[in-house]
């Protein structure tokens, strides 16, 4: 017995100073700030390891030696800024946010913002003389809740038609005339659709769900569909855009059987893998974001491509994408919010984002064109500042529940797809479904 | 006269039995092992893909059909995936973390399991089945509360709210633990009290030794609790240096490249202390396993 309490004392003390020395090398929690307005420290949440996580710290190093009087204490918050696992939402409710955190998740922020999570930025921006009329309209959705600025993008990716130059021209189509319409990227994708003899696919020449057209917003948007009104607080799913758009897709499904289409897709890599159809040949068109250009500049260098903007229908948004916008926000008790929009107008400055912008074609979000930017006379890089400047481009179903609506959408295009059901019944009930939610 | 005759006759077809029982047994044991070694297979595949992935290039890894072994083996993959991160800190963070929390595991689960199970008292069954109605609540509902408490006492931004509950009962070891203790016959806690001994000491020199297989259980799953979690660190650490290697892995991927060989990397180097813990515990683990399955 002896031993035991001997034991056990000998064990709580050497856990007890194991526990001290955990404690005590971190004296502050990481998101302690100074709050002196402008100066001190601050706490910065980013969500990139890698590459970008590298670039991103240089850009650090770069602020704080224009700014010497500031630190940053910057904590790598995964997959999107700690918005989809809590790690934000804890610190909130905790009174220990961070100053300012950049998410690639535009929408989850907005939701933030709508929830009244986020600090308003227009005093901060306004003391800082940042100029709004110098930012692209097509990012204003994103920026504003109810008239007041909480989100302000750092870049943006924007969706385009790949297409393949040398199938274009063996099924004797013109590579310089790319489809526009939906009409006319049905009859080109039929021309250049190989079966073979025995009825197997050898190559699609579209497949609207692949890529980006995975996305649950994309082809409704481009199709014209509203989603959410705002305004009314309505979710606005049950209208014809949206339908058209779904039965369009089911066209593609039911003209090669979805079962075969799937097994023909199975074998397919990702975007960052030598097997992606695009690379393969086994697709001739599709629709992917800017950053594309260089996964086939590294896995498939000898294929040639040109891009256009996304095909539209008649009475749907022309010369449309929905923008993949990495944002910057403050939350609700922040510390040293002076400081933090330093940090949000510096790093968004398109001299600051040059070394990204000119691997990756994003863009930046203000109008003026920079010198710093390589892309000059590049195909795809004036299709996308064409498509971003775009007024039909923007970030569709900003509202609290814009997660819950995308995974609705998915389960419904499989439905459609997969089981060639009628959208019409489905997307009512989705409506009603998540204006309740809403509610 | 006649016996002996008798006894020939039976003698034989018993021996031809015996052979054809043993011959039926092996057939029996052949077929066991066959469909154990298809088994043991199926499972090892993932983690075989996991180390062959880890030796590609990007461009074998995607390779249709597959390719299960590297032209040239890509050892910088290693170098490059670790050299991605702090490493040895994040494994120095996670190892902290890990080993305090196999010590609160073992050590307060055992004695909560014990008043569960070898003390009787009042309404002791009702509150079995509250501590076990607990394993219902998942994490994202306890998030918040728990970081306010965890703030509230100042420990956010340390690895104190990692380690600490551990000390306090995990309800799926309190059951595993319980479920054991109770196999253990009464008698021998009863004769220790006749001899004078306290409870304390039962739990200490009769009931922890019987109890080896069941703790060395309970060791092998608090180290992959505590080895691979990364919602908790995430959550309560807001300081990269004393992130652990879960957080690390994820930290591999660039904003539009996952870099999977690299990852696959890590994840090889995450996996591999699991499974030599394992293998040097197999045996108890095994008893342990058995022993709760058969008496539990």
């Amino acid at each position: 017995m002896k031993k035991f309490i001997l034991l056990f004392s000998l064990l709580t003390l050497c856990f007890g100073t194991l526990l001290i020395g955990c404690s005590s090398s971190t004296s502050t929690d990481g998101n302690e700030s100074d709050s002196q307005s402008g100066s001190g420290e601050f706490t910065y949440w980013y969500p990139w390891g890698g590459d970008s996580e590298t670039w991103d710290k240089w850009r650090m190093d770069e602020f704080t030696k224009e700014n010497p009087d500031l630190k940053i204490n910057a904590v790598y918050a995964p997959p999107d800024g700690g918005l989809a696992n809590g790690k934000l939402l804890s610190a909130i409710s905790g009174g220990n946010p961070p100053d300012v955190v950049i998410s690639n998740d535009y929408a989850a922020a907005y939701a933030l913002a709508a929830q009244g999570a986020l600090e308003p930025l227009d005093k901060y921006l306004e003391k800082e003389g940042f100029d709004e009329s110098g930012v692209l309209e097509s990012f204003y959705d994103v920026m504003k809740h109810d008239g007041n600025t909480y989100l302000i993008p750092q870049d943006s990716n924007v969706n385009l038609l790949y297409y393949n130059v040398e199938m274009f021209e063996e099924a004797g189509l013109d590579p310089n005339k790319p489809p526009t319409t939906i009409e006319e990227l049905d009859e080109y994708a039929e021309k250049l659709t190989k079966i073979t003899d025995d009825g197997k696919i050898d190559r699609l020449g579209f497949i609207p769900w692949i890529d980006a057209g995975d996305e649950a917003f994309l082809w409704g948007w481009v199709f014209g569909a509203e989603f959410y009104n705002p305004e009314t607080n309505e979710i606005n799913v049950n209208d014809t855009p949206l339908q058209n758009a779904y039965n369009w897709m089911n066209t593609y499904a039911q003209k090669h059987n979805p079962e075969k289409i799937k097994s023909f897709t199975s074998g397919f890599g990702g975007a960052f893998s030598p097997d992606h159809p695009f690379f393969s040949g086994k697709v001739a068109m599709t629709v992917n974001g800017n950053w594309f250009a260089n996964a086939l500049s590294i896995y498939s260098p000898d294929t040639e491509y040109r891009v256009a903007a996304i095909p539209s229908p008649e009475g749907g948004r022309e010369k449309a994408t929905t923008l993949g916008t990495n944002v910057f926000m403050i939350p609700k008790g922040a510390k040293n919010p002076e400081a933090a929009i330093k940090f949000i107008l510096y790093g968004g400055q398109p001299e600051i984002l040059a070394d990204n912008i000119n691997v990756w074609r994003a863009i930046s979000i203000y109008k003026e064109e920079s010198d710093a930017i390589k892309w000059d006379g590049d195909q795809v890089y004036d299709t996308v500042l064409d498509i971003a400047a775009s007024p039909n481009s923007g970030h569709p179903a900003l509202t609290s529940i814009a997660g819950l609506l995308k995974n609705e959408l998915t389960l419904l295009r499989d439905s459609v797809i997969y089981n060639d059901n009628d959208p019409a019944p489905l997307l009512e009930a989705i409506e009603e479904k998540l204006q309740k939610e809403l509610e | 006269m006649s016996t002996p005759l008798k006894v020939e006759k039976t003698n034989q077809p018993l021996l031809g039995r015996v052979k054809t029982k043993n011959s039926i047994k092996r057939i029996e044991t052949g077929i066991i092992y066959i469909v154990l070694i298809f088994f043991a297979l199926l499972y090892i595949v993932p983690f075989l893909w996991l180390l062959s992935g880890s030796l590609k290039s990007s461009s074998e890894l995607f390779a249709n059909p597959p390719i299960w072994i590297p032209e040239s083996l890509q050892w910088s993959n290693f170098v490059t995936a670790f050299s991605q991160f702090p490493f040895l800190l994040y494994l120095k963070n996670t190892l902290i973390i890990t080993f305090s929390t196999i010590i609160g595991a073992v050590f307060s689960n055992s004695l909560i399991a014990y008043g569960f199970s070898r003390i009787d008292w009042k309404g002791r069954d009702i509150v079995f089945i509250f501590v076990l109605a607990t394993l219902m609540l998942p994490f994202q509902v306890l998030m918040v509360p728990l970081f306010i408490l965890f703030k509230n006492l100042g420990w956010i931004g340390t690895f104190l709210p990692l380690i600490i509950p551990a000390f306090f009962g995990n309800p799926f070891f309190i059951f595993l633990l319980r479920q054991f203790f109770l196999g253990i016959p009464k008698e021998l806690s009863e004769s220790a009290k006749i001899d004078g001994a306290s409870e304390l000491l039962i739990y200490w020199k009769i009931i922890l030794p019987l109890s080896k297989p069941i703790l060395t259980t309970v060791i092998i799953f608090s180290f992959i609790q505590g080895w691979g979690d990364f919602i908790g660190p995430l959550v309560f650490l807001s300081d990269n240096s004393l992130y652990t290697l879960s957080l690390g892995i994820q930290q591999i991927m660039s904003e539009n490249d996952p870099r999977w060989p690299l990852l696959m990397a890590v994840g090889v180097a995450m996996t591999l202390p699991v499974i030599i813990i394992f293998f040097i515990l197999q045996k108890y683990f095994i008893q342990g396993i058995t022993f709760t399955g058969t008496k539990g």
